[in-house]
């Protein structure tokens, strides 16, 4: 007997138990389904935050002063008051072959207030450089001058979030709003972002020369700034671009060869690793889920073919009476339960890919089906029905004829 | 000339209990080619034993048996199957068809173990079988559809699907009324004049009447063997 006949026989038994066979997929069919379903969402999600970070800007690179923790206490990223505009300047002048563009960045989280209304808001200076590291254009007017950033003037752009609220369908060039009771004049209004991934309102923000918001809203008499962005000509030369802004800043700090730099260099290849290590992390747990599902699948697949065994026990002494030898019950067991877990598995990923896609339309979320991961899954269910049905169907083929047939 | 079976010294010895019971307790016998047999005896009497061993669903404590010239007697349950499945026909009381599966399916099925016929082939041989028991046009028909006595024929047209020497019936004709039964052992006789041997289990004389042949056993002995015809 080949094994297309014990297939076929396979086959036969369960198209004659439908819904028993359909029960005895069931869990199957929900583990793999769950797992495709909230793969496909995790994936569609992290895949859309890589995308975000990649929208921060071109080829970016952030310069934070020391993250200073004394004693394990950190002060936090930011806080220190090593870096300055002037440092921002030197890598501008000296490292041109490699950074396109400099922006020193000032942050102060402060009350705008335009007439009646005010609204609070992150007011950032930075230089006139921003834009084209943050890819990030005026909509309406203008961007502040380099005339006007020298000038410490006191002017601002503002995101659309901070506009829609100040001033509603009005026009907002030309008007002057109070940063911290110091009047500033509107110059432009930045094209709308969006949130990033995060969450976070990109479009609430103000922009401002970091020379006029260094000294009229934070009244530092240090010169110290918060970060500084800064633009690559390209990734390539990331790991040079950051050699020599090391080598440069540590110059400019004088710092001994003993003495740790007082600074930190960031890239979003970096936060890009991070997301990559918690989505690797998520998928190794999704994993773990998805195999106690199917470990569960598999015992109930397990439970209905011992059921089935005992309950067609005739059939197994009447096909052993007329030649069938013991292997090939074995077989046809064995075969009855791939067939039912790989059925099952194969409904399981139809329904997980259909719930998925329905899920990300009615939350409008992004789904991304990993077909390697449906592949897998499916292959998995095959050896779950392999390895749950072995024990029945040896169970089944160990019985004696005689007492087969004499079963009541 | 050697016989189709030849047992000697058959003993069956079921030890379950306190004392070992001998179920078979040396028989020894020849069946010719041919014979239409009847096995008689009370319950208990070792009848059923020894139909399971002829049939090569059991094996023996200790003795021989030459099926075909052949010793089967300390053989694998592979071996055993395989045997049961070129050799021997079955038809049990009661009927043991698959259910939910065609009667033309049924017949079909020990030819799906041998692999002998290619499909046309073997779907041909399974109606010409069951012209031949007189259910032509009853191949779509599930057991369920059947009458006992149709049943039977298509489990006879089955035991008759790999063309064994020799047909094994456990009581046949219990199941059945007594129209049903006339008609299952008429074609039986035909079977056996057709020169398929017949070794068949009963405990009702009238149907025992059909046979050539009589076994009486009695306490896992046989006490009487007669010649009727």
């Amino acid at each position: 007997m080949n094994l297309i006949m014990i297939f076929k026989v396979a086959l036969l038994a369960i198209a004659r138990n439908k819904t028993r066979s359909l029960l005895t997929c069931l869990g199957i069919i929900v583990g793999i389904a769950a797992v495709i379903a909230v793969l496909a969402i995790g994936k569609g999600a992290s895949t859309m935050m890589v995308k975000e970070i990649s929208s921060m800007g071109n080829n970016l690179v952030m310069v934070f002063p020391e993250r200073r923790s004394r004693d394990a206490v950190s002060v936090g990223m930011g806080q220190g008051q090593t870096m300055t505009a002037g440092d921002a300047q030197a890598i501008k002048r000296e490292l041109s072959h490699l950074v396109s563009a400099v922006s020193p960045t000032v942050n102060v989280t402060c009350q705008i207030i335009y007439q009646g209304k005010n609204w609070q808001s992150r007011v950032s200076g930075v230089s006139t450089d921003m834009p084209s590291i943050r890819n990030w254009n005026v909509g309406e007017g203008r961007f502040f001058s380099e005339d006007e950033e020298r000038g410490y003037q006191r002017v601002c752009v503002i995101g659309t979030t901070v506009k829609n609220n100040l001033f509603g369908e009005d026009d907002a060039i030309g008007r002057t709003i109070r940063l911290r009771d110091m009047p500033f004049k509107v110059v432009g209004v930045l094209e709308s972002k969006g949130a990033n991934g995060w969450g976070q309102d990109q479009d609430d923000t103000v922009m401002a020369p970091y020379t006029t918001v260094g000294r009229v809203l934070q009244r530092s008499t240090f010169k110290s700034i918060n970060m500084m962005n800064l633009s690559l000509h390209s990734m390539d030369d990331l790991a040079e671009a950051k050699r020599e802004i090391t080598a440069l800043l540590r110059q400019r700090h004088r710092l001994a060869d003993y003495q740790d730099d007082d600074f930190e260099t960031r890239d979003t290849t970096e936060i890009m690793n991070t997301i990559g290590s918690v989505s690797s992390l998520m998928t190794i747990l999704l994993t773990a889920v998805a195999a106690i599902s199917l470990l569960v699948g598999g015992i109930g697949i397990m439970n209905i073919m011992l059921v089935s065994v005992t309950e067609r026990i005739k059939e197994i002494g009447l096909r052993m009476a007329i030649g069938a030898t013991p292997v090939n019950i074995l077989g046809q067991f064995i075969l009855e339960a791939i067939v039912l877990s790989t059925v099952g598995g194969a409904i399981g990923v139809a329904v997980g890919v259909g719930g998925a896609r329905l899920i990300g339309e009615l939350q409008n979320w992004p789904i991304l089906i990993e077909w390697s991961s449906a592949l897998g899954a499916f292959l998995f269910s095959s050896f779950v029905g392999l390895f749950f049905g072995f024990y029945p169907a040896y169970r089944a083929s160990k019985l004696n004829p005689i007492d087969c047939l004499r079963y009541e | 000339m050697s016989h189709l079976i030849e047992i000697r010294d058959l003993k069956k010895i079921y030890s379950a209990g306190e004392e070992p019971v001998a179920a078979l307790d040396g028989v020894s016998l020849e069946i010719d080619n041919g014979e239409f047999v009847a096995i008689m005896g009370a319950s208990g009497s070792g009848k059923s034993t020894m139909l399971n061993i002829l049939g090569c669903l059991d094996v023996p404590t200790s003795g021989s048996y030459l099926l075909d010239g052949v010793e089967v007697a300390r053989r694998s349950r592979k071996e055993l199957a395989i045997i049961r499945n070129q050799k021997l026909g079955f038809v049990f009381q009661n009927f043991n068809l698959l259910p939910r599966t065609s009667a033309i399916e049924n017949v079909e099925l020990p030819d799906i173990y041998l692999g002998r016929l290619s499909h046309a082939k073997r779907r041909r041989r399974a109606l010409e079988l069951l012209k031949r028991v007189g259910l032509s046009g009853r191949g779509t028909h599930t057991p369920a559809e059947l009458s006992g006595g149709q049943q039977q024929r298509v489990a006879i047209a089955r035991a008759l699907m790999n063309e064994p020497p020799v047909l094994f019936a456990d009581e046949p004709t219990g199941n059945l009324d007594t129209k049903s039964s006339i008609e299952i052992m008429n074609l039986f006789t035909e079977l056996s004049r057709e020169g398929i041997t017949i070794v068949m289990v009963t405990h009702e004389d009238d149907i025992a009447a059909y046979a050539t042949r009589h076994l009486v056993m009695r306490d896992g002995k046989l006490i009487k063997d007669d010649k009727v015809r």
